[in-house]
């Protein structure tokens, strides 16, 4: 026990260790401080309309008077669509080029609309249908006069086909939703990575009380002990970097995750506790030590930041 | 000897140092690239996750009318929209109380009665009204939807204008009765081109692969400059070897810790560019095309990395602390300067200062130089 608070003494006098344990505190008091924020499921489409035709123009303001249940919003380029549907601010974007209309109404299908979505748009071609729905909307007229090929009835077969779109006689469909739905908000805490931290920092601390052991032994003050007592001193030192860590972090882990991570913190303790003592038979010198260190820690970084992300 | 004299001396003896010092970094340079490269790949592949929004059964109840053949076409039409084939899953019932019952257990979220003579109805204009009966009318799931047969009848109704108006003014202009069922037969025809052959009029691009850059190719560039910085685990032993074990001997020349600065830039650089070269030739045969310029304008790139890697081992006391600063420095860098996330995705703070970072800039000439 003695030489467990000797070793205690000896680290807690570092500066990094206390800095490892500051971080740990103060993300946690960034968590439980920060309130919950709001998160809007409102449905946003990205749209840029490169076509100055005035089917465009009749295309846009459709669209506009459309009480469609995702909220289509302009933007000046198409960068602009994908930069919005990468940083997930829109559920995905379209791009209609310049003659996109002509194109559409001869049928000759150049250029395309250009619809960009990421892996998460799972509604993008549900959305395709209703922003079809205007292009066929504005293009029909002209389509079905273009079909019938008959320069001196073009007048009339739009007008009737206005009149006919103003009736109740074409197929119509009453809304079945009663408006109960106003784009709902969900409530998230912000998500730091607190266990990953944990883990991190432990594993750091370990190699850091491997790497004083290591110092000490370079500078011979082991030299009279026997290989016993020597390793006695080098688990007590391991312990003695790794508790403060894993206390505090068990404490941070409880507050932001309850019980879900505190096996795991547990366990990943253990394993830094076995990895240094393993290293320890290999590695004799500080100044390899301290060149696997890094490698070590970028490895478990990759690792860790990769399934935060994920 | 002159203080000059000795300063090339100096940088002549480490560049000879170097030389010893390159094959062991060309392997770790493997090793970090295979490391970094792996998970950025995988990043670039999965940094968006799937929504929770998954397809909807809906059922539908045919008739048992004279009109099967008929019926059973259009609900085939219906199923062959994008649309409906990637949100809807359709479930025929075979009465209209099994529809019930299977809206009752939250089996499907919408009951779609199909009347008799509903699609011959619609044919000749009768249009027999439809009944949908849903269990929650409040839902995403309900909204998303509704939309979805709003824009379906939309179509529908658009198209019936068409088709009629074309059939009225052709009839009052005393058109044969040839002439008029060819010409309904053509709008029919182009009207159902235009609303089912979607794709002909509209192409998908992943946003991941859009942009200046794809994300595959960012994080490409974001291992390689990863990569050449952690290199520096191997090339700050060589640098303080040097700076601490002739500085005093350096001092009778005059020369200080900048002139070693100097020096340890310069071979870091020299360093950097020897092993920037491979990860530029392979860049090259998996885009298919080299960027002669790119070996040029890298230049600024790699030495902005060589002197922070230069300073950092100039100015530090021990090994340790110097990697341990370096890593700390180079991921805050790379994670603000937007590699390790692409841009678009950092919060917004961090990309308001973005463009005050000198990571950015590495970033952005790592991609100009290797695309």
């Amino acid at each position: 026990m003695n030489r467990l608070i000797v070793a205690w003494k000896r680290i807690l006098h570092r500066k990094l260790y206390w800095c490892m344990l500051g971080v740990l505190l103060i993300l946690t008091g960034i968590y439980a401080l920060l309130p919950a924020k709001s998160q809007s499921t409102e449905i946003r489409v990205a749209v840029y309309l490169e076509d100055t035709s005035a089917y465009t123009t009749q295309f846009k303001e459709e669209l506009d008077a459309s009480a469609s249940l995702y909220q289509f919003y302009y933007v000046d380029a198409s960068t602009d669509v994908i930069r919005d549907v990468q940083a997930g601010d829109a559920e995905c974007g379209f791009v209609l080029p310049d003659g996109f209309f002509s194109g559409y109404i001869a049928g000759s299908g150049e250029p395309k609309v250009s619809l960009y979505e990421t892996s998460a748009s799972t509604l993008s071609s549900a959305i395709c249908e209703t922003f079809f729905h205007y292009i066929f909307k504005v293009a029909s007229p002209q389509i079905l006069v273009d079909t019938i090929d008959d320069a001196a009835l073009s007048e009339e077969l739009k007008s009737r086909m206005q009149a006919y779109m103003n009736s109740d006689t074409i197929f119509r469909m009453s809304s079945v939703t009663d408006g109960a739905y106003d784009y709902k908000e969900n409530t998230y805490r912000i998500q730091l990575p607190i266990y990953e931290c944990t883990c991190l920092l432990v594993l750091f601390a370990s190699l850091f009380s491997l790497m004083l052991f290591l110092q000490d032994q370079e500078r011979g003050i082991y030299i009279a002990l026997s290989g016993k007592r020597r390793y006695g001193i080098l688990c007590t030192g391991l312990l003695a970097g790794i508790l403060p860590i894993y206390g505090i972090g068990m404490l941070c882990n409880g507050i932001t995750y309850g019980t879900a991570t505190l096996l795991q913190v547990t366990l990943v303790s253990l394993l830094a506790y076995l990895l240094s003592l393993v290293l320890s038979v290999f590695i004799k010198k500080s100044r390899t030590l301290a060149k696997w260190i890094p490698v070590l820690l970028l490895i478990t970084i990759v690792y860790f930041f990769v399934n935060y992300i994920l | 000897m002159s203080h000059i004299h000795m300063f090339f001396n100096f940088i002549r003896a480490n560049c000879k140092r170097l030389l010893h010092y390159l094959p062991s970094m060309f392997v770790s340079l493997l090793l970090l690239l295979l490391l970094t490269g792996t998970a950025g790949f995988y990043l670039s592949r999965h940094l968006y996750k799937e929504n929770v929004f998954s397809a909807i059964s809906i059922g539908y109840y045919l008739p048992q009318d004279d009109n099967l053949d008929l019926n059973q076409l259009g609900i085939g039409m219906l199923q062959d929209l994008e649309g409906m084939e990637e949100t809807v899953q359709l479930v025929q019932v075979n009465s209209v109380e099994e529809g019930y019952n299977m809206l009752a257990s939250h089996e499907i979220l919408y009951l779609i009665i199909v009347p008799e003579q509903f699609f011959s109805g619609i044919m000749d204009s009768t249009n027999v009204p439809l009944d949908i009966v849903v269990y929650d009318n409040s839902s995403i799931s309900s909204y998303i939807i509704n939309e979805l047969f709003m824009s379906y009848a939309g179509l529908l109704g658009t198209a019936q204008a068409g088709i009629y108006s074309g059939l009225d003014t052709t009839r009052a202009h005393e058109f044969t009765p040839e002439q008029i069922r060819e010409l309904s037969n053509r709008v029919n025809f182009v009207y159902l081109d235009r609303v089912m052959n979607k794709t002909n009029y509209m192409k998908t691009i992943q946003a991941e692969d859009a942009g200046s850059v794809t994300f595959t190719q960012h994080y490409a560039a974001f291992a390689i400059i990863l990569s050449l910085c952690f290199l520096a685990f191997l090339l700050i032993p060589y640098l303080q070897g040097t700076g601490n074990g002739i500085c005093e001997c350096m001092k009778l020349y005059h020369l200080n810790r900048g002139h070693i600065l100097a020096a340890n830039t310069l071979h870091t650089f020299l360093a950097l560019y020897i092993l920037f070269l491979p990860c530029y030739i392979g860049i090259s045969i998996w885009m298919g095309h080299a960027n002669l310029n790119g070996l040029l304008t890298i230049i600024p790139a790699l030495l902005l990395i060589a002197l922070l890697i230069a300073g950092i081992a100039t100015f530090s006391r021990s090994t340790f602390s110097a990697n341990i600063c370096l890593l700390f420095v180079v991921l805050v860098l790379a994670y603000c300067g937007g590699g390790l996330l692409p841009d678009v995705l950092l919060p917004k703070v961090i990309q308001q200062i973005r463009p005050y970072l000198p990571g950015t800039y590495v970033m952005q000439i790592f991609c100009h130089a290797l695309y």
